[in-house]
């Protein structure tokens, strides 16, 4: 990075914090902050639900996911629309009707207030954990790819966000959030035309798509039914309904984005924007991954893309064999390299077309399998080092390729990115222990200035926890999922309580809260369980675990306590 | 129930009439989207 990189990357982050401290100066009341006096309409929501959703490890793991993997994470996406209905249909209604400040206040008015709690403290540990991640996740790889202190990297992003979130509360969130997607797609787009252009100096972009396709990256859709596989159509409409459904019906940190509309039409409005947007925009983000996945075909890659352990590997005793493995490598690169000009030569016949595809799938298996022997050799090296490199595949790119301006625009995508999820956090987490908690439990007859200064400090209290947790963290395997792992495992349960809420009216707040404990112990065993490898089941399916357990186990304790009520 | 369903009718979408024919929509989006990548796979 040059000076030009630094002004840009500073002068975004500077001018969204500046814009979003100036335009929500003054916040009278507790209505103003928690939900923006109701003031958005349904554009702003809609981008502000989304850039809720995108953070930074979006950014930064997916194209990296789509590296190594292809577009089958696309299909995590499907059921999101589905979901978005549902919650548009179902959900608001019945938070504008109840005029809630946070989705568990529903949960009293429902049930009891023990259920409130349970929904509330879920929100909170989950919530809470994420923050942290959020606010880590890019600032490891960024400050290991410039060479930046990861503490003072850490520190800067969430300093930041503190300053606009504590002052101006949900509206500073939502409009700061417009200019951060806004920088987001400006990057993104930008990014791709550079990748196109360098593609274009070898071959056409069909002939680029032609090799993707050839090397199973394009598979965006794969109907097998095995319940092992990461990523199937199934998993994706199933799980990912379930899990979209606890997302923006469930957690505070979306409930709040669409609460602050100025009607439930705009609310609902913002989430029909997401459901149409969201999808293609996941699409387009692989879908760069794939093409720097191309573009490293006629451009060498480096063996391993986490350049701090390859330093140490090739200052151990096991730099020899590195070094074999590395020549290796760069002759099965030229010999993937050869065989995609063959392909995308169009003046070969169909046979000679099929014999240099199966040229390249053999060198890139080849090429693929030396990766993975360059990782076994520096953990030899050292065997705490962590060898999933696929997030620093699309910033190494970025900064090696990049000309100079848009690599400064770039890392200010995945700042703002970061800025934008962890603010919405923050505010969540700050309102649902300033409504749930502290005006429920600890002090009822506060004056609105009083709860308004609360929220504040707790926005203050929650932002210096996020940075303590950000700081203490370790190196996470794979960080986007480590968030929606996480999600998963909370997620399913809180989702199990508000169906229940919705559509059985039967059952009472003692039988919903008994049957989500034991569902949420359920899912923290079989993830145990699967992490110790007794068997293999995709974290996706958590979700429907503890939605499932809650409802099924609530209906039979509701007929237990019931007709033990009805015979004393 | 029916309170719910008389507040559907008030909060009335922009470019639709109703908010069911808005949910159809989304939901032929979707399907559109998985044809298109199912198309696109098969293509390339």
């Amino acid at each position: 990075m040059n000076n030009l990189d630094l002004i840009v990357l500073f002068g975004t982050l500077l001018f969204i914090v500046a814009y979003g401290v100036y335009k929500t100066r003054g916040q009278k009341d507790i209505e103003g902050y928690l939900l923006g006096g109701h003031s958005m309409k349904w554009g702003t929501i809609g981008l502000s639900v989304m850039a809720t959703q995108a953070s930074a490890i979006t950014f930064i793991s997916t194209p990296g996911q789509a590296y190594e993997s292809g577009m089958g994470f696309v299909q995590n996406y499907f059921g999101l629309p589905i979901a978005l209905i549902v919650v548009s249909a179902v959900f608001i209604p019945i938070f504008y009707r109840l005029k809630v400040y946070t989705a568990y206040e529903f949960l009293e008015k429902r049930f009891d207030l023990k259920t409130r709690y349970l929904g509330a403290t879920l929100f909170l540990i989950q919530r809470g954990l994420a923050a942290g991640i959020t606010i880590y996740a890019p600032a490891i790889i960024i400050s290991s790819i410039l060479h930046w202190n990861l503490t003072v990297t850490i520190l800067g992003t969430g300093i930041l966000v503190i300053i606009y979130t504590v002052s101006g509360g949900t509206k500073a969130v939502s409009i700061t959030q417009k200019q951060q997607m806004g920088v987001i797609m400006a990057g993104m787009f930008a990014a791709f035309f550079v990748i196109i252009g360098y593609i274009g100096d070898h071959t056409t972009f069909g002939g680029a798509l032609e090799i993707a396709g050839n090397l199973g990256k394009l598979e965006a859709v794969n109907f097998s039914t095995d319940a092992g596989e990461r990523y199937t159509i199934w998993s994706g409409l199933t799980g990912g309904f379930f899990l979209a459904l606890s997302y923006f019906g469930t957690d505070q940190s979306q409930v709040q984005r669409y609460l602050g509309g100025t009607s439930a039409a705009e609310s609902r409005m913002g989430l029909m924007f997401n459901a149409i947007l969201k999808i293609p925009m996941q699409f387009f983000i692989l879908f760069v991954g794939v093409m720097v996945y191309v573009f490293f075909i006629f451009y060498n890659p480096p063996i391993h893309f986490k350049e701090a352990s390859v330093d140490i590997v090739e200052n151990s005793a096991y730099a020899d064999e590195f070094e074999l493995i590395n020549h290796d490598y760069a002759h099965a690169l030229e010999e993937r390299r050869t065989a995609a000009k063959g392909l995308t030569n169009y003046a070969i016949s169909d046979h000679e077309r099929t014999a240099f595809a199966e040229q390249m799938q053999v060198a890139d298996a080849k090429s693929v399998a030396l990766r993975q022997k360059a990782k076994e050799v520096i953990l030899k090296a050292d065997s705490t080092l962590e060898t999933k490199d696929s997030d620093y595949v699309f910033l190494t790119f970025i900064t090696t390729y990049l000309p100079h301006g848009l690599i400064g625009l770039l890392i200010a995508v995945i700042f703002s990115a970061a800025m934008s999820s962890t603010s919405s956090e923050l505010n969540a987490l700050a309102s649902t222990t300033s409504v749930d908690f502290y005006k429920r439990a600890i002090k009822k007859d506060g004056s609105d200035h009083h709860y308004l200064n609360t929220s504040k400090l707790l926005t203050l209290a929650w932002g210096v926890l996020a940075i303590l947790f950000a700081i203490l963290a370790k190196n996470s395997e794979n960080l986007i999922e480590a968030v929606n792992i996480i999600g998963s495992i909370f997620y399913g349960t809180v989702l199990g309580i508000f169906l229940v809420a919705f559509f059985f009216k039967k059952v009472r707040g003692t039988s919903v809260f008994i049957a989500a404990l034991i569902a949420q112990a359920s899912v923290i065993i079989v993830h145990f369980m699967t992490e110790a490898g007794m068997f293999n089941l995709s974290y996706l399916w958590y979700n429907l675990i503890g939605c499932g357990g809650t409802i099924v186990l609530s209906l039979i304790l509701q007929g237990f306590i019931g007709n033990k009520k009805s015979v004393s | 129930m029916t309170e719910l369903i008389s507040e559907r009718n008030i909060d009335k979408p922009p470019f639709f009439k109703k908010w069911r024919y808005l949910y159809i929509f989304v939901a032929g989006w979707l399907v559109v989207l998985i044809l298109l990548f199912y198309f696109f796979s098969s293509a390339y």
